[in-house]
C-alpha cells in the first residue's frame, strides 16, 4: 500500500468523525469549526470525499437512531483509524522536525525527512 | 437556481447513492446562510455551484474511464502505480489535440466553400482535394501517433535511467554526512 498525506478537507473529516460518528450536515460544521472557518466545504466536495473514503473503506454508514429524517450517519473504520493515527504520527515527525531544524538549526543538522516507520 | 441543471451532470448512480442526503444538507446549509446577511449568502452560492460542478466533473469522468480528475482533491490515494503523471493533465493534453484538430478540420472545411473546386494559376489547372479523413478519424491517427512517440521517448528514457521517476528516486534531499 502506498498512501500520500492526506488533503486538508479529507484530514478534518476523518478528525470530525474520529470524535463520534456524524451525518453531513454535522460534518460540515465540524470541519468547518476545527478549522476557524479556514475550510468550509461545499456539499459536492463533501460527499465526493465521503464516496472516496467509503469506497476505500476507511468509513462506513451507520444508522443513527435520533434522526428524525432518517439521515445517514458515517463513522470510521479499524483501517480509517489505523490511516488517520498513521497521518497524525507522520505530522508529528514532521512538526517535531521542522521545530528542531528552525529552532536549532546546528544541532538538527543530521536529522531526516521521513516517515517515523523509516527511520 | 443554476444547481439544478449541474446536478442533472452527475452519474445516475453517485445520485441514487447520495442524492437525497445531498439535498438535505444543502437545505441545511442554505437555511444557516440565508440568515448570515447577503455576502456569506452570495459565498455559499459560489461555492456550493463550484463544488457542484467539480464533483460532477470528477464522477463523470471516474464513472466513464475509471480514474480520477483530480486525484489531489481529496488525496486519499491507496495502492497507486509509479506512474507519477497527472492523469488530468492527460485530459487536458487529449482535449487540447481534439480542439487544435477540430479547428484545423473545420477551418478547411469554410476555406473549402469559399473556394472554386477547380482554379487555373500560372497556365496550370488545380484541383482542391476535399478531406479524405473525417475529425475522428484524423484525431484517432493523431492520438495513436502521439502515444506511440511518447512510448518510444519513455521507453529511452527509461533505459538511460533518466526517466523522471528514477531521477526523483536518485534525489538526494539532505547532505551526505
Amino acid at each position: 500500500m502506498d498512501l500520500m498525506p492526506l488533503s486538508e478537507p479529507v484530514l478534518l473529516i476523518l478528525l470530525s468523525l474520529a470524535e463520534q460518528p456524524r451525518h453531513g450536515y454535522a460534518i460540515l460544521k465540524d470541519v468547518e469549526e476545527m478549522s476557524d472557518g479556514r475550510v468550509v466545504l461545499s456539499t459536492g466536495t463533501l460527499y465526493g470525499a465521503l464516496r472516496r473514503l467509503l469506497e476505500e473503506g476507511w468509513i462506513e454508514r451507520f444508522e443513527q437512531e435520533d434522526t428524525s429524517r432518517g439521515r445517514q450517519a458515517y463513522r470510521l473504520t479499524a483501517p480509517g483509524k489505523r490511516n488517520l493515527q498513521m497521518e497524525v504520527s507522520r505530522m508529528k515527525h514532521l512538526t517535531r522536525l521542522a521545530g528542531l531544524r528552525v529552532e536549532f538549526p546546528t544541532l538538527a543538522k543530521s536529522a531526516r525527512v521521513g516517515h517515523p516507520k523509516e527511520s | 437556481m443554476a444547481a439544478v441543471p449541474v446536478s442533472a451532470a452527475i452519474p445516475p448512480q453517485f445520485r441514487r447513492e447520495f442524492g437525497e442526503e445531498m439535498r438535505g444538507v444543502f437545505a441545511d446549509a442554505g437555511m444557516a446562510a440565508s440568515g448570515a446577511g447577503w455576502a456569506r449568502q452570495l459565498s455559499f452560492g459560489a461555492r456550493e455551484i463550484a463544488g457542484l460542478v467539480c464533483g460532477a466533473l470528477e464522477e463523470q469522468v471516474r464513472s466513464l474511464a475509471g480514474w480520477s480528475l483530480f486525484p489531489r482533491r481529496f488525496a486519499v490515494i491507496t495502492n497507486r502505480s509509479r506512474f507519477r503523471f497527472p492523469t488530468a493533465g492527460i485530459t487536458l493534453m487529449t482535449v487540447t489535440l481534439a480542439c487544435v484538430l477540430f479547428a484545423i478540420h473545420n477551418a478547411r472545411a469554410i476555406a473549402q466553400s469559399f473556394t472554386s473546386r477547380v482554379y487555373v494559376y500560372g497556365g496550370h489547372t488545380y484541383y482542391y482535394e476535399p478531406d479524405r479523413w473525417s475529425f475522428v478519424q484524423t484525431f484517432g491517427f493523431a492520438f495513436v501517433v502521439t502515444v506511440v512517440l511518447t512510448v518510444a521517448v519513455l521507453a529511452v528514457l527509461h533505459t538511460l535511467h533518466r526517466s523522471g521517476v528514477q531521477r526523483l528516486s536518485d534525489a538526494q534531499t539532505w547532505p551526505q554526512q
